[in-house]
């Protein structure tokens, strides 16, 4: 496959991605549960709690994407090594770990 | 080893007295009375929800058994274990695949039905570490969403040096804590107000 390679940096910059959409609240839709209505963007609550889970995904995968297609696009040659694709991941599960402790530690 | 410490936390939460212990019916929590008919749409959530737990439960036997059979490999197929392990681990991965998207996509579409209702009880319940739980959830499945690619690419490479070596047993390993952790606290949710309810 044409891009197998850069999957590895996809996975690394995905992660990092979705923990930056996550804890700067950069949601590409916003979704409001209670009004089933989809919003461009992040939308502040109107009724009911408003969803940006899909928006972070959404975020992470458009922002991850276009760099993996620049980067392969300039150095399709280059290989990714293989560490790239799974210590950025585990490091930021270890990040959201942090960020999440204070559900447990309180 | 952040899914694992999380699950611990759980765990030593439930067994301690911090949950909030009050009756339902002094927490201001208006509750569906037994009489009330569901409607379609609470049906569907129900069925979805039933899908997204069996899907969970093949996907839970795939990377169980391809991790295994990564890191616990037999040479004789002995018995019950031992057939486990002796499995040719790549044999899987499509599998894998695919079942972490049905059951993903499956979860993102009943995941509004818990937001509006479950998560706004756990919150008046003051049950912060399930409802952290769930977050924590979220987050490592996302995660581990975005790894499916290179997850893909590790084990169609036909390369058997130390660096794949590596990166197969750290990523089916991380998918598979993830995959755990994620079906238990699913299924402690599912069941919360029985568990915790009283």
């Amino acid at each position: 496959m044409k891009y197998d390679t850069m999957f590895g940096l996809f996975g690394a910059l995905f992660s990092v991605f979705y923990f930056i959409a996550v804890e700067e609240n950069f949601a590409l839709v916003t979704y409001h549960p209670r009004l089933h209505q989809w919003v461009w963007g992040t939308d502040l609550a109107i009724t009911g709690p408003a969803m940006y889970w899909y928006g972070w995904i959404g975020t992470a995968f458009v922002s991850a994407a276009l760099i993996t297609f620049a980067v392969h696009a300039i150095a399709a040659r280059k290989l990714i090594p293989h560490w790239v694709g799974w210590t950025i991941p585990m490091l930021i599960s270890g990040a959201f770990a942090y960020t999440l402790r204070g559900f447990f530690f309180h | 080893m952040g899914a694992l410490s999380l699950l611990m936390a759980l765990i030593k939460s439930l067994s301690t007295d911090k949950l909030d212990t009050r009756p339902i019916s002094s927490l201001n929590i208006s509750i569906k009375s037994e009489s009330a008919k569901p409607k379609a749409g609470a049906r569907l959530i129900t069925f979805l929800l039933i899908c997204h737990g069996l899907m969970a439960v093949a996907l839970l036997g795939a990377i169980s058994h391809q991790t295994m059979a990564l890191h616990l490999p037999a040479r004789k197929k002995g018995a019950f274990i031992g057939r486990m392990r002796a499995v040719n681990p790549a044999v899987y991965t499509n599998a894998v695949i695919i079942l972490y998207l049905i059951v993903f996509i499956l979860g993102a579409i009943i995941y509004p039905a818990y937001r509006v209702s479950v998560r706004t009880w756990l919150e008046a319940a003051r049950l912060m570490t399930l409802s952290g739980s769930f977050e924590a959830k979220e987050q490592l499945v996302t995660l581990g969403l975005g790894l499916l690619p290179f997850y893909w690419h590790i084990w169609r490479s036909q390369q058997s040096d130390l660096h794949t070596r590596i990166a197969r047993g750290v990523t089916t390993s991380f998918l598979c804590a993830v995959i755990w952790g994620s079906f238990l606290v699913g299924h402690v949710l599912n069941n919360v107000r029985g568990l915790f309810g009283q």
